[in-house]
């Protein structure tokens, strides 16, 4: 990265649910992007998104690579976190994810501070 | 200060949701493509975004094409530079879509 | 001011491609101006740039050279490509992304055994590791959604 002194921090914001369409797959493109380039990532889980943090998925059947194995590695690539709508979970009757993600459950208020310390918002 | 920029129709329920949850009091909207649509409503419960928001700008373009004027006088018309003024006095923008 | 711009939609399906035109229209027509204006107190333009444009996801779609649209339509595509001569912008297409897609350049094309190839050479095709660079470089990436 080119000497840029600025904290430019990035949020990952996750809102569709994996194998419909490309969102998840180039939002996780993007995420490993922006931490091999070492910048300041968060990346939070709301609405269908969660759905991407369900257990047992195993999507060889439909000719799509296993979103979750990826996800799982994030930590491996220095994104510690990721944050999760606690109440898009109850919305959708969720009451389980998958143990091996390093999530963190977030209420309307720590998701308000989420954008606003990020200095750019991507969402998928 | 955030400029927030909403393309969509009011019928996507989920997105006025998120960023009502997101918006401040001192934030400015700017209504864009479907987004224009909102103009047609007035909103002034404290929990939805457009009770929230400091100034709500739509985009005169957007609104001519699809036969709106702006009758709501909580909703200022704009142009693209005027976009691009805003843009650069708010901390940053952040896109509903 | 330094803006960034990414499109995620593509043409004909999304307003995204079409409005984050008009954008970086505004942001250098008042750059431009400003240069014409700048012994005119008259004149309150700030200068601004467009460090780069980033097409991402759908939004690769702008970069085709062969989308053809009627002549009594606007061709935004032509428009794009019009504005990046004048300006001399960066537009960039995100290379996995596009080539997924089926939009690929001279390069892609001999790379992977295709006998013909699509993208205007407008635009460049490269890694996501130009939006991340877009992103520390700006004041600002605006973007245009689907």
């Amino acid at each position: 990265m080119p000497n840029d002194n600025k904290q430019k921090p990035i949020l990952i914001v996750n809102q569709s649910a994996p194998y419909g369409n490309a969102n998840a797959k180039e939002s996780l493109d993007l995420a490993l992007a922006s931490s091999a380039f070492e910048q300041a990532l968060s990346i939070l889980f709301t609405g269908d998104g969660i759905y991407q943090l369900l257990p047992k998925q195993s999507p060889d059947d439909i000719q799509s690579k296993n979103l979750l194995q990826m996800l799982k590695a994030l930590p491996i690539y220095g994104v510690e976190q990721l944050y999760v709508d606690q109440q898009s979970l109850t919305e959708r009757g969720i009451t389980e994810l998958d143990t091996q993600l390093p999530i963190v459950l977030v209420n309307s208020v720590e998701i308000s501070r989420l954008y606003h310390d990020a200095q750019t918002v991507f969402r998928f | 200060m955030i400029l927030h920029t909403l393309n969509k129709s009011p019928s996507n329920e989920a997105l006025s949701e998120q960023l009502s949850q997101v918006i401040q009091a001192d934030d400015q909207v700017i209504l864009l493509e479907d987004g224009v649509y909102h103009s047609l409503l007035e909103n002034n419960d404290t929990s939805h975004w457009l009770g929230i928001a400091a100034h709500v700008h739509a985009l005169n373009d957007d609104l001519k094409a699809r036969g709106l004027t702006s009758n709501n006088s909580a909703i200022k018309t704009i142009d693209y530079a005027d976009f691009v003024r805003l843009s650069s006095e708010c901390d940053k923008v952040i896109a509903w879509y | 001011m330094i803006f960034s711009v990414l499109v995620l939609g593509a043409p004909y399906s999304s307003g995204a491609s079409y409005s984050a035109y008009r954008f970086a229209q505004a942001a250098l027509d008042a750059d431009h101006n400003e240069s014409h204006n700048k012994n005119h107190s008259a004149n309150h333009n700030e200068c601004h740039t467009i460090h780069r444009i980033f097409f991402y996801q759908d939004g690769i779609h702008s970069s085709s050279q062969l989308a053809t649209p009627p002549q009594d339509e606007f061709n935004l595509y032509q428009a794009w490509q019009d504005l990046q001569s004048t300006y001399d912008l960066d537009l960039v297409t995100c290379i996995a992304a596009a080539v997924r897609r089926g939009v690929i350049d001279s390069g892609e094309a001999k790379r992977h055994n295709k006998l013909q190839h699509n993208m205007s050479t407008n635009f460049s095709l490269s890694g996501l590791g130009q939006l991340v660079e877009a992103n520390a470089l700006s004041d600002r990436v605006i973007t245009f959604g689907r």
